[in-house]
């Protein structure tokens, strides 16, 4: 989502490819929507018969979020880790 | 040819239906998302799994939704925990009142040929405590159907009688448990019916007041 952000993906593409299951995927997703950070539409299916898919895609607000966390977390693995010594 | 792939789509398609049933009301159309989804799930195992993680993610919204306290608890929910909470005092409670060996009932006649000597008044006094503690428990009832049906918190001093009535009932059983360990099942169900299920239903009723209005959930 983050690489592509202006992408739109539905909810099996989301579970593939951070491997989270339908179970840990939808409530991430509908915390996300609660707080503004994904938008969401609904797509015809490009396959006949098929119902309307639901499709997700990081807002503006979501994109700068996930980008300060990775770059958090990069700067995080980039600093050498110091020892707390202890009395 | 194995019809099992049917079944198993079938089986998806109603755990996608019970999904849609327990999500609170404001988070249905993610059911309708969920079982759009599994539409183009082409692999009839993948849909079924998918659908069991849709049902996993319904039960957690719903129970989030209740431990996060707003006054949307679905009342199909609290009303059964209310009545499994205070039903059995409320009975307790009628019994004690107004049944055959009920206080109600006693008149100085009886309370003379029956009660007479220490024991016999300790026995007057457990009956009335009892009475007057059990009486916690419509009382409780009624608190539930106000915060149901009206959405009104109980008082604090209220909430604090029905929290302290079962926890004084608790040491009581628990006491006459250790002075004659023989009545150890009479006691275990007076702490249960009398002592943990109201206990637990004021707390829960407590908490609720407390939190009358929603939260925002964060992840």
């Amino acid at each position: 989502m983050l690489e592509q952000p202006r992408n739109w993906r539905h909810g099996y593409e989301l579970s593939k490819e951070t491997g989270l299951k339908s179970g840990t995927l939808y409530p991430l997703l509908m915390r996300l929507a609660d707080q503004g950070l994904l938008d969401s539409r609904w797509k015809d299916s490009d396959l006949p018969g098929k119902p309307p898919r639901h499709m997700y895609r990081l807002t503006a607000g979501g994109l700068a979020l996930a980008r300060s966390l990775e770059s958090e977390r990069e700067e995080g693995a980039a600093r050498p880790r110091r020892l707390s010594v202890g009395m | 040819v194995s019809d099992s792939p049917t079944v198993r789509r079938r089986l998806a398609k109603a755990l996608l239906r019970q999904t849609a049933w327990i999500l609170p009301k404001q988070r249905r159309p993610w059911a309708e998302a969920m079982l759009s989804e599994s539409h183009h799930l082409a692999n009839d195992r993948e849909a079924l799994r998918w659908a069991v993680g849709c049902l996993i993610a319904g039960i957690r919204e719903r129970v989030r939704t209740m431990i996060t306290g707003n006054l949307k608890i679905a009342w199909w929910v609290l009303i059964p925990e209310m009545l499994l909470c205070f039903g059995p005092t409320s009975i307790g409670w009628w019994d004690a009142t107004f049944g055959d060996y009920g206080v109600v009932g006693l008149n100085a006649d009886i309370i003379h040929r029956y009660f007479a000597g220490a024991s016999g008044t300790a026995a007057l006094v457990r009956m009335f405590s009892g009475a007057i503690v059990e009486f916690l428990g419509p009382v409780g009832l009624i608190a539930a159907a106000r915060l149901i049906v009206l959405r009104r918190a109980m008082s604090r001093t209220l909430g604090a009688m029905l929290i302290v009535g079962p926890i004084i009932h608790l040491g009581f059983s628990i006491t006459r448990f250790i002075i004659s360990p023989p009545l150890l099942s009479a006691a275990l169900d007076e702490v249960i019916l009398f002592g943990l299920l109201p206990l637990a239903g004021a707390l829960h009723l407590a908490w609720l007041g407390a939190h009358q209005s929603p939260t925002p959930i964060r992840a």
